[in-house]
């Protein structure tokens, strides 16, 4: 594994924090992502993009995205950190070089609001039917009023007391 | 990547599918064969509706507003009286409900679960609608776990002095909570008002521990001195027994409540800044007997309504057994000092050095003012009828207490015997520990304590316990006394004990029994008798005192707004049932004695 690490500290402008024997942080500028996701792939020989998530840092009005890379050979977790302004959330896409990215940005799309470039389909309805409030998993999101708004309340009055 | 190519073969080799034909199937055969679902499947809901307090930290904490609390007693009867429970249960709306089981997760008793069951069909909307219940016998699935969980099951961790510092000065032991701690601890709250249950004076907890974590001290204490008027002093010498009733103690420790209280007093200077509504001025005046808890919660109730109101205390200073009992490194007397201020400053009026029946007498009170408050507590140590001791060296607690705290004494015998296994037999230890060591540095002296109870029914708390242990106290549980021994020349040379059969006896009233045969010596020079009080109402002239009913334990009868059988006259504090021997107890029926005199006021003419 160490080999690995060694190898991705190469790469100009990284940080990279080994957070468990099989799970290793690479912290990179947002503008330069596809560029380090492109070198993991075809130079270091990661090939399987296991999942995307983001993390919405409210507090610090930034959202935290990750690309969960796993390098099958010696069994890590590569996952590629990148920072990305609240306010206005816009990433390139990475489906050129993972496919799978595809669908992830999609779920990202509709799920955080992030605009991603390059990617058609994101933005378009996928999973949520019908959604016209705000991205529901931003966490300034208020499920109960939503639900309120939408949903009609079943319980008896005097049971509400 | 390699990929295998299939080679030409036989016609043949479509028959080697058969091989299939006995093997285990990756399909299922629904609906003949159920699916198999992951053991920590989340589906409908199971609570053991027994088990569950109605807390509603389920129904505050869900993300689509699904849960409402009922009365299930239609369905699932409940115990409607059980102390630290609401009778109310959670009933789930399934039309709105997302199955995050954070509601599972939340659950202090771990009595809501989920099930494998999902499936749930009907036409009708209303019915997705119910209590779940363990009878509905789905199979259980989801459950939460103490390993990864949204609640800190863990409370922070209180400074204390070290018992080698500590027992060589009257300082205080406890340190008291930093910022970043209290913040931290009043985070941990969970806001579900359970633990107002288990206070006496039902102080507004969640919302005091509330305005802490939102660092607004001044709303706290607001929100704490509208039920209770000495919060500082309760945020150190409290029996907090709302920690006791905290939800937290089915999976964790408790919010430290008391700690929080403390905190947010000290970082009050005075309460002057503190808005209190106050009611204009009724005209009415009202006597208090005592300024001990009871009588300055009263008075200050009073004043509040309106009421202009006059402390009797024979002391040189109110606050009753919290200035002259309760030791100094408990209790600082600046602390005291700086609550007593705070009702002084609200307009009561507090009179000292002047003893009802001597300096004033009860009859003019009853005429001068229109209404009385007994709140004199109990004042007087209890004596054990023991041979031997009406010796000089043998002393009552609260004597002995009083001359270290108000009268500075200092001088202390080498080995001293406590006798005694509650609070103030610990307290007294722990003040004789700190005297020998300011007299002789703590060369050659011993402190020992008696007590006939054992240590699983010691009425001491734990923690005087251990702290008493710490310091060196040496504990002699399940002895009685028998007799003061004498040396020639007339001296203490210690107190001989007897074992102890039982404390109790079948039906579990006070009555102990010994092995007379089992005796041993424990050795000793001076004696300290910490076996309860009693009061002296000698104050009260006879005929008045025949009217006064009293209740089979001796207390004085009171209905529930603390009116005794003679109208106007008011009694509470540790003379009366409700009390439980501690401060906020006194607090409380001081409190519950200002409605009914203010009542009783409103309504007289």
């Amino acid at each position: 594994m160490m080999d690995l690490v060694d190898r991705i500290k190469e790469i100009e402008g990284v940080k990279v924090t080994v957070q468990r024997h099989n799970r290793v942080f690479v912290d990179v500028d947002k503008d330069k992502v596809i560029d380090t996701l492109y070198y993991m792939k075809h130079v270091l020989g990661i090939t399987q993009l296991s999942f995307m998530n983001v993390v919405d840092r409210i507090d610090e009005g930034k959202f935290e995205i990750f690309y969960v890379l796993y390098e099958r050979e010696s069994k890590v977790n590569v996952i590629v950190r990148i920072w990305i302004d609240r306010d206005n959330p816009v990433i390139e896409t990475a489906d050129k070089i993972y496919p799978p990215a595809h669908n992830w940005e999609r779920e990202i799309a509709e799920m955080f609001g992030v605009k991603v470039l390059g990617n058609e389909d994101a933005g378009k309805p996928f999973i949520l039917e019908n959604w016209k409030d705000m991205p529901p998993m931003r966490k300034d999101f208020d499920s109960v009023k939503y639900c309120n708004e939408h949903y009609v309340f079943r319980h008896s009055e005097e049971e509400n007391e | 990547m390699n990929i295998k190519e299939y080679e030409n073969g036989s016609f043949l080799k479509p028959l080697a599918s058969i091989k299939y034909l006995f093997k285990k199937p990756h399909t299922l055969r629904y609906p003949y064969e159920e699916k198999p679902v992951p053991d920590r499947f989340r589906g409908l809901h199971i609570n053991d509706v027994d088990k569950c307090i109605g807390c509603g930290n389920c129904r505050d904490i869900c993300p689509c507003a699904a849960i409402t609390m009922v009365d299930p007693s239609d369905i699932h009867p409940i115990d409607k009286n059980k102390v630290g429970a609401n009778p109310v249960r959670p009933k789930i709306d399934y039309g709105r409900c997302s199955f995050c089981a954070l509601c599972v997760e939340m659950c202090p008793t771990g009595s809501l679960k989920m099930s494998k069951d999902l499936i749930y069909v009907s036409p009708d909307a209303d019915s997705f609608n119910w209590v779940p219940l363990v009878e509905q016998g789905r199979e259980e699935g989801y459950t939460q776990s103490d390993e990864i969980t949204p609640l800190m099951l863990e409370a922070e961790k209180m400074e204390e002095l070290e018992p080698d510092v500590r027992k060589k000065t009257f300082e205080e032991i406890v340190k008291g909570f930093t910022r970043e701690q209290a913040l931290k601890e009043a985070m941990r709250c969970l806001g579900c008002g359970i633990c107002m249950q288990g206070c006496p004076a039902h102080m507004k907890i969640p919302e005091y521990i509330q305005a802490i974590f939102d660092e607004d001290n001044k709303r706290s204490v607001k929100y704490m001195l509208e039920d209770n008027v000495l919060p500082g002093i309760c945020g150190r010498i409290c029996t907090h027994r709302c920690q006791d009733a905290c939800v937290y103690n089915y999976r964790g420790e408790p919010v430290l409540i008391m700690w929080l209280k403390r905190y947010a007093t000290d970082q009050l200077e005075s309460y002057k800044d503190v808005e209190i509504e106050k009611m204009p001025p009724t005209g009415k005046k009202v006597a208090i007997i005592g300024g001990g808890p009871s009588g300055l919660s009263c008075a200050y109730h009073l004043t509040t309504m309106g009421h202009s109101v006059t402390i009797f205390e024979k002391g040189q200073r109110a606050g009753g057994a919290l200035a002259n009992g309760i030791p100094m490194y408990r209790l600082p007397i600046y602390e005291l000092d700086k609550e007593i201020k705070h009702i002084e400053d609200m307009g009561v009026e507090i009179r000292l050095n002047t003893e009802v029946g001597k300096d004033v007498s009860f009859e003019e009170l009853l005429e001068n003012y229109d209404a009385v408050y007994i709140g004199v507590g109990l004042s007087f140590g209890r004596y054990i009828k023991l041979k031997g001791e009406e010796h000089p060296d043998v002393i009552q607690a609260i004597k002995f207490l009083r001359q270290v705290k108000v009268e500075g004494r200092r001088e202390i015998a080498r080995r001293v015997i406590v006798i005694g296994g509650g609070n103030v037999a610990m307290d007294v230890a722990r003040t004789v520990v700190r005297l020998q060591q300011m007299a002789y540095g703590g060369e050659g002296t011993m402190v020992q304590t008696v007590s006939l109870e054992d240590w699983d029914i010691m009425p001491a708390s734990k923690e005087e316990i251990d702290g008493a242990l710490e310091e060196g106290v040496i504990f002699n549980p399940g002895w009685g006394p028998n007799q003061v021994l004498l040396d020639e020349n007339g001296k203490i040379r210690g107190l001989e004990v007897k074992k102890v059969k039982y404390v109790f006896d079948e039906n579990h009233r006070f009555n102990p029994a010994f092995y007379e045969d089992q005796k041993k010596v424990l050795e000793g020079d001076y004696i300290v008798e910490a076996v309860g009080q009693m009061y002296d109402l000698s104050f009260i002239p006879k005929e008045l005192l025949d009217k006064l009913e009293f209740t089979p334990r001796r207390k004085i009868k009171v209905d529930e707004y603390g009116e005794t059988t003679i109208p106007g006259v008011f009694a509470g504090g540790d003379l009366v049932e409700t009390s439980r021997g501690d401060a906020i107890s006194a607090i409380a029926n001081g409190h519950r004695a200002a409605i009914g005199i203010d009542r009783y006021l409103r309504s007289k003419k």
